[in-house]
């Protein structure tokens, strides 16, 4: 509804003087934030690239239109605590994370650079261990390090270690946001919220027991190069839906295709111990961070094809959960509960915290 | 085993098919049906499942006065957030953080902004962790101490089996359910029906709720929170309605005991007295609060901050002006009817209580499509 | 008003246990009598505030299936 949507646009245009944490959360805050700093302050010339994708048109991460196809890049800075948790540590996620981000635009990752800020007095074996997880990445996935920097802060002046890597790709064709049409069906290639339910529990001291909790960060390399091969021209859209979690990502689908995107609640893959988890704290796992997790948006005459394919790759918990459909109501993400009655799934707001009431 | 078979209470299947068209069936001969919800949990259920869209026209479910946070008053707010900023680590749990003041301090408005302005905030799931952090942490320590019945047992025993640090003071907005539940129904005139709050309801048992069944001669039922417990307790008071009957039907019977917990009960009156108390936009309640008592007044914020709480007769309303959330609390409006509601009112900036709690009506209603929104685009799309 | 969920009591130490909430435990504190390892304990805000009972679920049971056969 234009009303609600044009609501939410004036909402968010008060006066803030100071910097908070939700404005780092990957929601609306966010989005607004670098609209606010960045995106209204620049002329339209130096928001694009000709033929290929800007900050004109947000997504993963850019495309640079050459003779032949395009180049791809994305960068990201990691900051996690604790750094080390179930399933990897912040070397693993943020070699993982750029090289994920070029995987969902269409890419092949050609090369990785990395950044790292650490603090003062960190333990020489923490760093040791960081980089190496890093560095594993590297070579399982085949993507050389063509660049890097590493600067050392006095204590206090940064929290233990940053780490910033961006990663190149290249495609004949890359997979844009808004190539996402009425009918397609949306997919998702595993269980979802399992990175966000671990860290959140672990911050909060919960004793996350071996067969608890873990963390799905890994590189989709083995996923989305052979499904990029197969079935490259039905995938209308990818994401790979890290902060705010499937919630955000649809959000964003809906409003860029101008449609209603209808999930279904009991087709949805997850985890036991994260919905238990989830629910101990009350919070909305469709917000929760995946950091090995695609989402895709895909013609539907092909759909549970590219699912069964995606079972044969070991993704066993691929699922349809959901489709784009029209209606006169643009932008919403609708769920079809449990029991056959309806909500809406909202872009998260603030950062997630937990209730008790 | 008993807690995966609870599981089932979550999903369709063909109890819930065979509830809802018992509903519907119940519902046929009646006139139009009032039934109110005491419970924000029970809000919650109602909404995330979609449950008002499964409902005949004529039953209509309104949201009740059970919201802690929605009707935590300004002055608490306020000196805790006055206190962060001057050095006084705040524990605070998730639901208060981003709870608005009436009047900003220092150009600060919640405890969220406050940790942002350099106050001392942190979000607990639970007392005790809070107790468990505050050992580490040196200086002055304040529990924003906001709940009903179910909530307190977790400070009484911790302040009973000698736990709690010294310098770690609770500033009680602890509230009493069923003297809210008499007071919303005195003022919302007929109801048909009442879903009575099943945590609530461990602690205190069913008595309070029979009362309040007979004093109001309605059929009253303590009900779970998975949506089939929801659609049980409805079936139940449209069942009780057509027969005649009114009095107390406890449905969430795997937790609930007729005499509720006495243990909890006794610890609880060791360590706070029953007081009336201040309501959010309400007012005072009579005998609707509970305080530290003598004995632990070592650890009470309202003596060691000399924090004044405000009499009944110098009592003004302390919600923004125009704010319908007391109106909307205790079921007299909805959401809609108030003229801030999505317009200058939404959960990114909130303006009254009722739309930043996870079990306000407002934030319910605004982030899952309560008030028709999810339906109506349901219908739109061709899935309803 | 009270958010809560069941987990399983695995460890019992005085007023405190250690309840299991599939895989993710967590302390909390014990506001119920004859609490011991296997119980299954509602918990909110990290105080478990009454214990789930076999005898009852299966009189719910009853109800609902009475509710449903339209029989009082």
């Amino acid at each position: 509804m234009g009303r609600r949507t044009e609501v939410f646009k004036r909402a968010i245009g008060g006066e803030i003087v100071k910097v908070l944490l939700s404005h780092g959360g990957g929601g609306r805050e966010t989005s607004e934030l670098l609209n606010r700093l960045i995106f209204s302050r620049l002329p339209i010339d130096l928001k694009r690239t000709e033929g290929g994708i800007g900050i004109d048109r947000p997504d993963d991460g850019a495309a640079l239109k050459m003779e032949e196809g395009y180049v791809i890049i994305s960068i990201d800075s990691y900051t996690v605590k604790p750094l080390f948790f179930p399933g990897g540590d912040i070397g693993k996620l943020a070699a993982c994370g750029s090289i994920n981000d070029v995987l969902m635009m269409g890419g092949r990752p050609i090369g990785i650079v990395d950044a790292v800020v650490v603090e003062e007095g960190l333990d020489m074996s923490i760093l040791e261990k960081v980089m190496s997880s890093f560095l594993k990445v590297v070579n399982d996935e085949n993507v050389p390090l063509i660049g890097g920097d590493l600067k050392v802060m006095p204590k206090g002046d940064v929290d233990s270690i940053i780490v910033t890597t961006a990663c190149l790709g290249i495609t004949k064709t890359p997979i844009v946001d808004d190539g996402i049409k009425i009918g397609d069906k949306i997919i998702v290639s595993g269980t979802i919220g399992d990175h966000g339910a671990t860290i959140m529990a672990l911050q909060r001291g919960i004793d996350v027991k071996e067969t608890g909790l873990k963390s799905d960060v890994k590189a989709l390399t083995d996923l989305m190069e052979p499904l990029l091969k197969e079935y490259g021209k039905y995938i209308h859209a990818a994401r790979d839906p890290t902060r705010g979690g499937i919630a955000m990502a649809l959000n964003d689908w809906s409003k860029v295709s101008g449609s209603v995107i209808v999930i279904y609640e009991e087709k949805l893959p997850i985890r036991e111990e994260v919905k238990a988890y989830s629910d101990m704290l009350g919070v909305d796992v469709l917000q929760l961070a995946n950091e090995g997790l695609a989402l895709l948006a895909v013609d539907s005459a092909v759909a549970d094809d590219v699912v069964e394919f995606m079972h044969s790759l070991g993704y066993e918990k691929a699922n349809v959960i959901g489709e784009v459909r029209e209606g006169r109501l643009k932008g919403f993400v609708l769920l079809k509960t449990s029991i056959g009655g309806f909500r809406i799934v909202e872009a998260p707001i603030g950062s997630i915290v937990p209730r008790i009431c | 085993m008993l807690k995966e078979r609870i599981e089932e209470y979550k999903r369709g299947g063909e109890k819930i098919e065979a509830l809802k068209s018992l509903i519907w069936r119940l519902a046929e001969e009646l006139g139009h049906i009032k039934i109110m919800n005491f419970c924000g949990t029970h809000e919650w259920t109602v909404v995330h499942y979609g449950i008002r869209s499964l409902m005949p026209d004529n039953v209509e479910l309104i949201a009740g006065p059970g919201c802690p946070v929605c009707i935590t008053p300004s002055y608490a707010i306020e000196k805790a957030i006055e206190l962060s900023l001057e050095g006084v680590k705040v524990y605070t749990y998730g639901d208060a953080y981003r709870l608005p003041s009436l009047k900003p301090v220092k150009g600060v408005r919640s405890l969220f902004e406050a940790k942002a302005s350099g106050g001392k905030v942190d979000v607990v799931y639970s007392f005790l962790d809070a107790v468990k952090e505050a050992r580490n942490e040196r200086g002055e320590k304040l529990f924003f101490g906001i709940g009903f019945e179910t909530t307190a047992p977790s400070y009484a025993l911790s302040f009973c089996k000698g736990i709690v640090p010294e310098d770690f003071y609770f500033l009680s907005v602890l509230r009493l359910t069923p003297p809210a539940a008499d007071y919303a129904l005195s003022k919302v005139g007929k109801v048909s029906g009442i879903i009575a709050p099943g945590h609530v309801s461990t602690i205190t048992g069913a008595k309070p709720w029979r009362e309040i069944a007979r004093n109001h001669s309605m059929p009253v039922v303590i009900s779970g929170f998975e949506p089939l417990d929801v659609l049980i307790s409805i079936a139940t008071i449209l069942k009780m309605i057509k027969e005649g009957k009114s009095g107390l039907v406890i449905e969430y019977r795997r937790a609930v005991r007729e005499d509720g917990n006495k243990l909890a009960r006794t610890y609880i009156e060791k360590v706070f007295e029953v007081s009336d108390a201040a309501w959010r936009g309400i007012g005072i309640i009579p005998s609707s609060g509970l305080e530290l008592t003598m004995k632990f007044s070592e650890y009470d914020a309202y003596k060691r901050f000399s924090i004044k709480k405000p009499e009944a007769k110098e009592w003004v309303s302390d919600l923004p002006k125009g704010c319908k959330c007391a109106e909307i609390t205790l079921g007299l409006a909805k959401p809609v009817d108030c003229p801030y509601y999505l317009k200058s009112c939404t959960p990114d900036r909130p303006i009254g209580p009722c739309m930043v709690s996870s079990e306000g009506t407002c934030a319910i209603w605004a982030r899952f499509g309560g008030g028709g929104l999810a339906e109506e685009i349901a219908k739109e799309v061709g899935v309803a | 008003m009270c958010w809560a969920i069941p987990g399983k009591v695995v460890e019992v130490k005085g007023f405190l246990a250690k309840v299991d909430f599939e895989g993710s435990v967590k302390e909390v504190i014990l506001a119920v009598d004859g609490v011991k390892e296997g119980d299954i304990v509602m918990v909110h805000a990290g105080v478990a505030i009454t214990k789930m009972s076999e005898e009852e679920w299966e009189e719910e049971q009853r109800f609902l299936r009475e509710l449903l056969e339209g029989r009082s």
